[in-house]
């Protein structure tokens, strides 16, 4: 089949990483996929992000509505299974009530391949993101960049961690 | 629920290309895909999505089969109980006893299947025929998010090879099995 041709970007890290951090605006989506010793499932993703706030939904692949989860304000509102849930920290509320590891705050800049402060990078040649680490026990790795309304953003991230295995595929990037 | 079951059952077999929009309850658009429906009576389905998203939903009769090739897993779920959360499966039977869990209410050319309980996660879906043709099929869950289908290249009563609709497990794939232990036949 068809293969993407490899393109070779260069750039500098420090300006492409500064670069991203003025990208406020975006939305995605695309496909993420979850594992753990208890549970396997994939979902497709939808993801809108303004400045701090976003709007996830993750939909089945006939288009019902399984989750969705909003940050307004500093709060996060989760709906999951007919119920509602308010609470400030993420990642904690979609543990609790899915039972799913899924590092919700960090992702708005995992996503677009921008570090996150704590995080440790390894850039590639080209000056892109090929992997970070995180102290509390992230791994991230980065693939399948491509050239969009002047960003290089990845379109793959595989995310793991004890027990955990998260890949997200991007299929479409939309920015503001 | 007559004519539409009546429509269903002089649709021996159907196969249509469909693309499909998925918008949220506030209207924004959450997801698009192309893919192929096959229905063949009495009870089997087939709905493939094509790239990137590829998964496959086979019913055979007994079982729905749902290949998710992103995490290299198919689930099966027996095909009763599939019914309630995916009154799509219910197409595929137009004489099974589930119809009594929906009501169907007709608009012109247009048929609203409402499930009477609320613990299915469809809350309802509703069929567009064009003349007998069926031009396209909306479903609305519990959240106000509509998955609306149009259908193209539209045959109905085509012949379909018995293989569309039987599952065979991917090298390397696993299986959730969700069915429950067949202790009597499930179809009482």
């Amino acid at each position: 089949c068809a293969t993407r041709p490899v393109v070779e970007y260069s750039v500098n890290a420090l300006h492409h990483q500064r670069q991203l951090a003025q990208l406020q605006q975006w939305q995605v989506s695309g496909k993420l996929a979850f594992k753990s010793s208890e549970e396997r499932f994939s979902a497709n993703l939808h993801w809108q992000q303004r400045q701090d706030e976003y709007n996830i939904g993750l939909n089945s692949f006939i288009g019902t509505r399984l989750l969705s989860m909003q940050k307004q304000g500093g709060r996060v509102h989760l709906e999951y299974e007919d119920r509602e849930y308010w609470h400030d920290n993420a990642a904690q509320l979609l543990e609790q009530m899915t039972g799913w590891v899924i590092p919700v705050s960090d992702l708005p800049l995992w996503i677009k391949g921008q570090a996150s402060e704590e995080a440790m990078p390894a850039f590639a040649d080209s000056g892109l993101i090929r992997r970070l680490t995180t102290d509390d026990g992230w791994q991230v790795s980065f693939s399948d960049y491509r050239q969009q309304d002047g960003y290089i953003l990845p379109h793959a991230l595989e995310l793991s961690a004890t027990d955990v295995q998260i890949r997200i595929r991007i299929d479409q990037w939309q920015l503001k | 629920a007559e004519s539409l079951k009546a429509r269903l059952n002089n649709l021996h077999s159907y196969q249509a290309e469909f693309s499909q929009r998925v918008t949220d309850g506030q209207g924004e658009t959450v997801q698009q895909g192309q893919g192929r429906l096959q229905l063949q009576q009495p009870n089997k389905l087939r709905w493939e999505l094509y790239a990137p998203d590829n998964n496959i939903l086979i019913a055979d009769g007994q079982t729905v089969w749902h290949l998710d090739p992103f995490v290299e897993q198919a689930i099966a779920i027996d095909q009763q109980s599939a019914v309630q959360n995916n009154p799509l499966i219910l197409l595929a039977e137009p004489d099974s006893h589930h119809w009594q869990d929906f009501e169907v209410s007709r608009l012109n050319g247009r048929y609203q299947i409402t499930a009477k309980s609320d613990s299915s996660q469809i809350a309802s879906l509703i069929l567009t025929f064009d003349a007998d043709k069926l031009v396209a099929l909306t479903m609305l869950d519990r959240q106000q998010q509509t998955s609306e289908l149009t259908f193209s290249q539209i045959q109905q009563n085509p012949d379909l090879s018995p293989a569309l609709f039987e599952f065979s497990l991917p090298q390397g794939y696993e299986l959730d099995d969700q069915r429950q232990v067949q202790t009597g036949s499930l179809n009482h």
